[in-house]
């Protein structure tokens, strides 16, 4: 037993680590401000992060086989770049068709709808005596052309941010790929010797949570999109590959996207006097789809990998919505499971000090 | 900077050659990582993490969670286990030793000793993230490392056997010297 002088050293440098943590998370922060208010860096940045994460793997495949990791990185750009310019040009085509078609018949849709909304107000205005003198239909019509408008005058500032994320998002996924450890060594490098071990271990099953969750969810997205189209091909419907993309892109969002995703198909249906038949077979084939998800594809795909109980999903998605709208919806899910990471460190941390072993304590 | 063409990541992501070579040095001469080539040695530093201590800070304390190992690339390590009578020094280790491997394959991961810097000590650190990371990319470097690690840890074994089966011995003379003296 060593004389008490020699004894663990009761923390003389607390003040210090504690001071270059303060250091550290402020810069972080910093960063993460001018993140924040500044949408045409964070944007293609987290796009990239979200590219990287599901890129990866497959880099990592390519080093397995004994290809080094700037060449796998190269080869993967290649290859990914030919087959989206091929299903890109496919899409665009046939999408660019529907769509024209779909702006064709639009004032249709608009009178079509107009008619109906009028009809329905007559109705509910002898029901209730309450709305008279409200001229809900003409309100609704106002609301919709100046949001029409505003939204058209957004396109040219869309079109841009496109085509900019176009060219750095490739730039920064390729940095990302190839200089991320030796970045994630030098922001490690900054954290205080005493935080570094949690820090890491934390971030670690953080990125390792993330990865797996976003593959799993694009992985899902696609699957449920290539069902809704075949479903809507099949019945005959309007626009089966665009609303089919549409239901894909949608169905990211936790329990609110499968419902975004079928409005505008059933709407179409609904308000297109030609195709009015269509409207139950449309309703089932996104049912189907969305049955089909929640039964076999989720609980298999993304479930075990979330592990979260489903109120606590539903309580994300509702506080994801509150605080940051769509885009609060979409990180909803990764967030709850960062957070699930950090409180099981801690739990470990102050409940099992020893772990599951019985040593004797 | 001078004319290099990347002079920008320079700083960034490159590190002093001086430093980058007393960890291949370190990392060479242990017994984890000697049979390593040098491509995968120079493969392996850019996944480990050097980490700088005063004298008397810790590295990890009995108890915490840990995740990885540490190589001593200059310095010394007190290796304590901590009693309600006062620690115990279990040994000191020098330049090139390593501790806490048993963290890198216990699922636990829990410290079971201190290890606390006596001197300015630079140490290189290697987790099991890292190790994970190694075995994905490079299966045949992995193995390797993995192989090492097994014979480190069978040795313990043995040596720990050897050990409890000596104190055995010497529990049953003392009785019997305790009997023939009774």
């Amino acid at each position: 037993v060593l004389p008490s002088s020699a004894k663990t050293t009761p923390d003389k440098l607390f003040k210090r680590d504690l001071i270059k943590l303060g250091w550290v998370l402020g810069a972080l922060a910093a960063a993460a401000a001018v993140f924040v208010v500044n949408p045409t860096l964070s944007s293609p940045t987290l796009l990239s992060i979200v590219f990287t994460l599901i890129v990866s793997p497959w880099v990592t495949a390519l080093e397995r086989r004994g290809i080094p990791r700037t060449a796998s990185i190269a080869l993967i750009f290649l290859i990914t770049g030919l087959l989206m310019a091929v299903l890109g040009v496919w899409v665009v085509q046939n999408v660019a068709s529907e769509w024209d078609s779909f702006r064709s018949k639009a004032p249709l849709y608009f009178a079509e709808s107009v008619r109906r909304l009028q009809h329905l107000e007559g109705e509910w205005r002898r029901r209730l005596p309450l709305l008279e003198g409200q001229d809900l239909t003409r309100k609704l019509v106002a609301w919709g052309e100046t949001f029409g408008r505003e939204s058209l005058a957004g396109v040219p500032s869309i079109v841009g941010n496109i085509l900019s994320w176009m060219f750095l998002v490739p730039v920064l996924t390729f940095f990302m790929l190839n200089d991320g450890l030796a970045l994630k060594k030098r922001v490690f490098g900054l954290v205080p010797n005493r935080f570094f071990e949690p820090t890491f271990m934390v971030t670690s099953k953080i990125i390792h949570a993330l990865s797996d969750y976003l593959r799993a969810k694009i992985v899902e997205a696609f699957l449920v999109g290539l069902m809704t189209t075949l479903g809507l091909y099949l019945v005959d419907s309007p626009y089966a590959l665009l609303f089919g993309i549409l239901a894909g892109i949608t169905n990211i969002i936790p329990y609110l996207g499968p419902v975004l995703g079928a409005v505008p198909g059933l709407a179409v249906v609904w308000f297109d006097p030609t195709k009015s038949g269509l409207f139950w077979p449309v309703l089932a084939v996104y049912g189907i789809a969305n049955l089909v998800d929640t039964v076999f594809i989720f609980p298999v795909l993304v479930a075990k990998l979330v592990n979260l109980h489903p109120l606590v999903l539903i309580a994300a998605v509702i506080l994801g919505q509150q605080f940051g709208g769509l885009v609060g919806m979409l990180v909803s899910i990764p967030v709850a499971s960062a957070i699930k990471v950090v409180f099981g460190e801690l739990y470990a941390t102050l409940y099992q000090p020893y772990g599951s072993r019985d040593i004797g304590r | 900077m001078g004319t290099h063409p990347h002079y920008l990541w320079k700083d960034l992501f490159r590190r002093r050659k001086s430093n980058e070579d007393s960890i291949i040095e370190a990392l060479k001469d242990n017994i984890l990582f000697c049979t390593l080539s040098p491509r995968e040695l120079r493969y392996l530093i850019s996944l480990v993490y050097e980490r700088v201590y005063q004298p008397d800070e810790s590295i990890f304390r009995e108890g915490e969670r840990g995740s990885g190992m540490y190589v001593i690339v200059n310095g010394r390590v007190a290796i304590k286990t901590t009693h309600p009578s006062g620690d115990t020094l279990v040994t000191t280790l020098g330049k090139g030793s390593f501790f806490g491997e048993l963290s890198l394959v216990e699922p636990e991961n829990i410290r079971t000793a201190t290890a606390q810097a006596t001197e300015r000590t630079v140490v290189v650190g290697f987790f099991k993230p890292d190790l994970m990371e190694v075995l994905e990319r490079k299966p045949q470097t992995g193995v390797k490392i993995l192989f090492q690690l097994a014979s480190v840890l069978g040795r313990r074994l043995l040596e720990t056997t050897r050990k409890i089966t000596e104190m055995k011995e010497e529990r049953r003379v003392a009785q019997l010297r305790e009997n023939n003296a009774g």
